[in-house]
């Protein structure tokens, strides 16, 4: 905290400047533009100084890492210790194409698995279904049967590598296949670390692969939590996911406000079950995007942390400091990367990882340059890699704690962050929490309007993109594509075909109906779903049935 | 003409080109609307309308799902408002019917206002005709919804269902003036949401019998499907009454009454900002501002004089 | 009363990324014409029924989840087997330069990669519907 005299000192020096030294640059050089705003079109001023954090108390604000608030990292010696786990999402085509791309970014010392899957995969449709028509391994790995899943993890240790699955709807699907494949394997399910996304709020809000209305959804979600607890204690069990609402278009403070109203949400409905908050608080995750704009990004990680310790401990009442901490996942933004001169979408993820490092993030996702075209190819993801490589021991960034602590404007952008949290917070409540507003298309709209302010401020150039609206060359960019392959098409098709034909039917058909009358009950699904996956249901037939007894949710009016 | 001929053998796209004509007041709209008159007068048109955000959209879907299970053929034909800065117009009504998709007995037109105020456009009761003879056994219509009075409807479809959803606090009082009056079938939607029972109960208490109809009240839930069967048999139950009696050639009259001055007064403004009479207009303005004549008397004077039906 | 162009905004196939359909979508109204969005998970069937019955001059078609190759070619094959084949069909979304090539072939008339000017997106539909 600044003592009243010292304040008095620097508003005098600061209006002196202003009329002596700024009023003379000024004159001579003025100020290229009117406004000047961050990423979100936040204005950011010309100077910040402790003006700026008046009442700011660094013991309060701050502490030290690895306590409470956490603002500066949730471990004591963050990147010192450990570093960020380097995990590339990846997948597309066969089980088999993926397979062979994890063992590639294994070799070229990626740390942690990340599964991408086909949209088919993501709606719980199988290969051969109409609706998965063209969708076929275009934009992740297909996996519709337990025998996808062995063959995605064939030849991978899971029993020393941390897994993260980007599914949602399907969730408790794919997991339970994860689960049976390690069970065949003699791989006992404690030992088993990794994440699954199932953060089925933001998809009704921005990413819009759903499957069922909202109320059974989130009974899903729980039922994972619950089991998750008891059997699979190293997993987290969801990544409460920020990334997508700020692909959608949303700002910084949209992104963080958004994502932490529905993390109190999977709280509360948890709590509402019956489980002890400190049972399944440690396992939640949280997952955010990088975008372009380096110190608001940061100001966003540092916030989040600090909100969702001060509510988890005081709102929530969880008393083990594990339940406190934020740990997040994060991935450079995908919808920042130019079809105009793809190569050096290298620079613009090389700028965004440096922010989720000073950011104090867990592991990283970087994108490839080419991903305005396609899933990346092979040297593309390894420059990817690459980049983290350089972050984490060439630049020197990841040599100390929150290098940026203490800096006026992160300081003050981590302050605005938060209170802009805690205005859409009860905005929220005002419409009676996160699913009545997902029903009202509040996030929708909110999001829509970002969206399209953003592009506006392209146009107008008020925003200047590389290449795009400036610095534009005429030249076709080379980039080398990436096929799935016909073969692999048809090899999918052959092998759900005999997974139907080899399979014992009556155990299977006993298993589907098992499932369906706890669908209808109220007991925790995810022993039954556990039992159809063995019986080699496949994931449509299983969603099928919850299609069946929960219904589909259908999308609220958008303008 | 070639088009009405198809629009009278179900031919959905010169029904929908038909549709376009009338909107945008091409060559040739009011011949056409002329000739398929006759062919019109069938259709059972039913108006929607209620504030924003109740779910009007999703109960048609479920309506028009329920009606083609009991083999009706169906049109809609749904308002939304064009942006007076811009003059364009998202519409989005359609995402809430898409249950129907490529059912050939069912046609959703969407529709902007286009500047008309009252929460219908200027050719939405065109588009009802062109419906009509289309072959449609009924016609909904839904309104924009937004604040404005919306008697209009009332007074253009045989029946109007009001659309609310429950309200806490003293729901009845914040009902608008009027709503009430103009309900042939009153609903209250997303009676999932709770309080559905209070609403229901306020309502039925301030609706009173008229001509041999007391609006029923009922509870829906468009996105649970619930309560739709008894919409729609009320919806029946109203068109029987209405053909029973009186009422249908009553409101039939009403509308051809609404229509025919409609219909003079466009024609009326059409003259006047027509050629030559556009001088004589101006003649008359400025006699009216230097203090020779008044308003009123010029009007009549230019009246006599027009030589109306050309 | 000028005639209005009326445009058809459809999202095919399973994909959700709706962002950029949005953005054409405001853009469009914003310059005075008049959009149907149809939403997410369109069938091709779907997307042409719809455009038939709103009598639209263009259908853009959105779709960033690689599935444009098995559904775009579709939806021109539909309309013209319908008798409207004059209906303009356009694309956007993550499409590699090789398929904007075939899908030119199939009838589609013009697609619009990311980072196309939101300007040029609402001239083509403009000058397309008149």
């Amino acid at each position: 905290m600044f003592r009243p005299e010292e304040l008095d000192a620097n508003e005098k020096r600061l209006r002196r400047w202003e009329g002596t030294t700024l009023k003379e640059s000024l004159k001579k050089q003025p100020e290229s533009r009117k406004r000047f705003l961050t990423t979100s079109s936040a204005p950011v001023e010309r100077l910040y100084t402790p003006l700026d954090i008046r009442d700011w108390d660094p013991l309060q604000k701050l502490g030290v890492p690895g306590e409470f608030p956490y603002t500066r990292g949730i471990h004591p010696t963050m990147y010192r210790g450990r570093l960020w786990t380097m995990r590339m999402f990846a997948g597309y085509g066969s089980a088999e194409d993926t397979n062979r791309r994890f063992k590639y970014l294994i070799g070229h010392g990626e740390t942690g698995l990340s599964v991408a899957f086909d949209m088919p995969t993501l709606y719980g449709y199988d290969t051969d279904e109409p609706e998965a028509k063209g969708e076929f391994g275009t934009c992740g790995v297909a996996v519709p049967s337990l025998r996808d899943m062995e063959i995605l993890f064939g030849g991978i240790d899971i029993g020393g590598v941390s897994t993260s699955m980007t599914i949602n709807s399907p969730a408790s699907v794919i997991w339970a296949m994860y689960l049976a494949n390690a069970e065949r394997r003699g791989i006992p399910w404690k030992s088993l670390r990794g994440t699954i996304q199932n953060d089925i709020l933001k998809e009704y809000q921005a990413q819009k692969e759903w499957i069922f209305p909202p109320e059974p959804s989130m009974r899903l979600v729980v039922d994972t939590f619950e089991f998750g607890s008891k059997q699979v204690p190293q997993w987290n069990t969801i990544s409460i996911s920020g990334y997508h609402i700020r692909e959608a278009g949303a700002t910084a403070a949209q992104e963080l406000a958004f994502t932490l109203a529905n993390g109190f949400e999977y709280v509360r409905w948890g709590v509402d079950r019956g489980l002890k908050i400190d049972d399944f608080a440690p396992r939640l995750s949280f997952f955010f995007n990088a975008h372009n704009d380096l110190f608001e990004e940061i100001a966003k990680y540092r916030a989040a942390r600090r909100i969702w310790a001060r509510e988890m401990r005081e709102t929530f009442l969880a008393k083990n400091p594990r339940s406190w901490l934020l740990r997040f996942h994060t991935q450079t933004a995908g919808v920042s990367l130019t079809a105009q001169q793809p190569e050096v979408n290298i620079v613009r993820t090389a700028v965004q990882a440096l922010a989720a490092v000073l950011g104090g993030t867990q592991s990283l996702h970087t994108n490839s340059y080419d991903e305005a075209y396609q899933v990346p190819n092979e040297k593309a993801v390894r420059i990817a890699l690459r980049t983290q490589q350089i972050l984490a021991h060439e630049s020197g960034v990841a040599n100390t704690v929150d290098p940026l602590g203490g800096s006026y404007y992160v300081e003050s952008l981590t302050d605005r962050m938060e209170q802009e949290a805690y205005a859409y917070f009860d905005r929220i409540q005002a419409l009676g929490g996160v699913i009545p507003a997902i029903r009202k298309g509040f996030f929708q709209q909110e999001i829509a309007n970002s969206a399209y302010r953003y592009q506006r401020e392209i146009e107008d150039k008020e925003r200047t993109i590389v290449g795009v609206n400036d610095f534009v060359v005429d030249e076709r960019p080379e980039v080398e594509p990436l096929r799935v392959t016909r073969e692999a098409y048809a090899r999918q098709l052959r092998r759900l075909a005999r997974t139907r034909k080899e399979r014992d039917a009556q155990k299977h058909e006993g298993a589907l109906d098992r499932l369906r009358k706890v669908c209808e009950g109220d007991a925790n699904t995810m022993p039954f779903i556990l039992d159809a996956v063995r019986a080699d249901a496949t994931l449509g037939e299983i969603c099928d049935v919850m299609r069946e007894v929960f219904g589909v949710w259908e999308e609220p009016l958008l303008y | 003409m070639k088009i009405v001929d198809q629009v009278l053998n179900g031919d959905k796209r010169a029904t929908a080109k038909l549709i376009s004509m009338i909107e945008d007041d091409e060559r040739g709209a009011s011949e056409a609307l002329a000739a398929i008159f006759p062919h019109t007068g069938r259709a059972h048109t039913v108006g929607f309308t209620g504030p924003p955000g109740v779910g009007k959209s999703s109960l048609i879907n479920r309506l028009v799902r329920e009606f083609r299970e009991r083999g009706k053929r169906i049109g809609v034909v749904a308002v939304d408002p064009t942006s007076p800065f811009t003059g364009g117009a998202v519409l989005g009504d359609r995402i809430r019917m898409a249950d129907t998709g490529t059912d050939p007995g069912v046609f959703i037109r969407s529709m902007a206002t286009r500047g008309h105020s009252g929460g219908l456009a200027l050719a939405t009761f065109d588009a009802v005709k062109v419906l009509d003879a289309f072959g449609m056994d009924l016609v909904f219509v839904e309104t924009v919804g937004a604040g404005q009075s919306e008697v209009e409807i009332a007074s253009r479809a045989h029946t109007t269902v009001v659309v609310q959803q429950p309200q806490s606090g003293d729901s009845v009082q914040a009902l608008k003036a009027g709503i009430l009056e103009i309900g042939d079938i009153h609903v209250v939607n997303k009676a999932d949401l709770g309080g559905a029972d209070a609403m229901v109960s306020n309502l039925d208490f301030m609706l009173e019998e008229r001509m041999g109809w007391r609006p029923p009240v009922l509870q829906t839930s468009a996105l649970e499907g619930k309560g739709i069967k008894e919409l729609a048999d009320a919806i029946v139950k109203h068109y029987r009454y209405l053909k029973a009696g009186p009422m249908w050639r009553r409101r039939e009259a009403d509308r051809a009454r609404k229509e025919l001055y409609e219909s003079m007064r466009r024609l009326l403004a059409e003259t006047f900002s027509e050629d030559a009479a556009g001088e004589t207009l101006e003649g008359e303005v400025a006699a009216i501002v230097s203090r020779k004549t008044d308003p009123r008397t010029a009007a009549k004077k230019l009246l006599r004089d027009l030589k109306l039906g050309r | 009363m000028a005639k209005k162009i009326r445009v058809l905004i459809a999202k095919p196939g399973l994909d959700g990324h709706d962002r950029g359909a949005k953005v054409v979508a405001r853009a469009l109204r914003d310059a005075g014409m008049e959009v149907i969005y149809t939403g997410l998970r369109q069938s091709p069937e779907d997307i042409v029924e719809a455009a038939i019955q709103e009598d639209v001059d263009a259908i853009g078609l959105s779709s960033l989840s690689g599935a444009h190759m098995a559904l775009f070619p579709d939806v021109v094959k539909l309309l013209k087997k319908r008798g409207a084949g004059d209906i303009v069909v356009v694309g956007g979304g993550i499409i590699p330069d090789e398929d904007v090539a075939k899908l030119k072939r199939a009838g589609v008339r013009a697609v619009f990669g990311p980072g196309t000017p939101l300007a040029e997106i609402v001239e083509y539909f403009r000058s397309s519907g008149t």
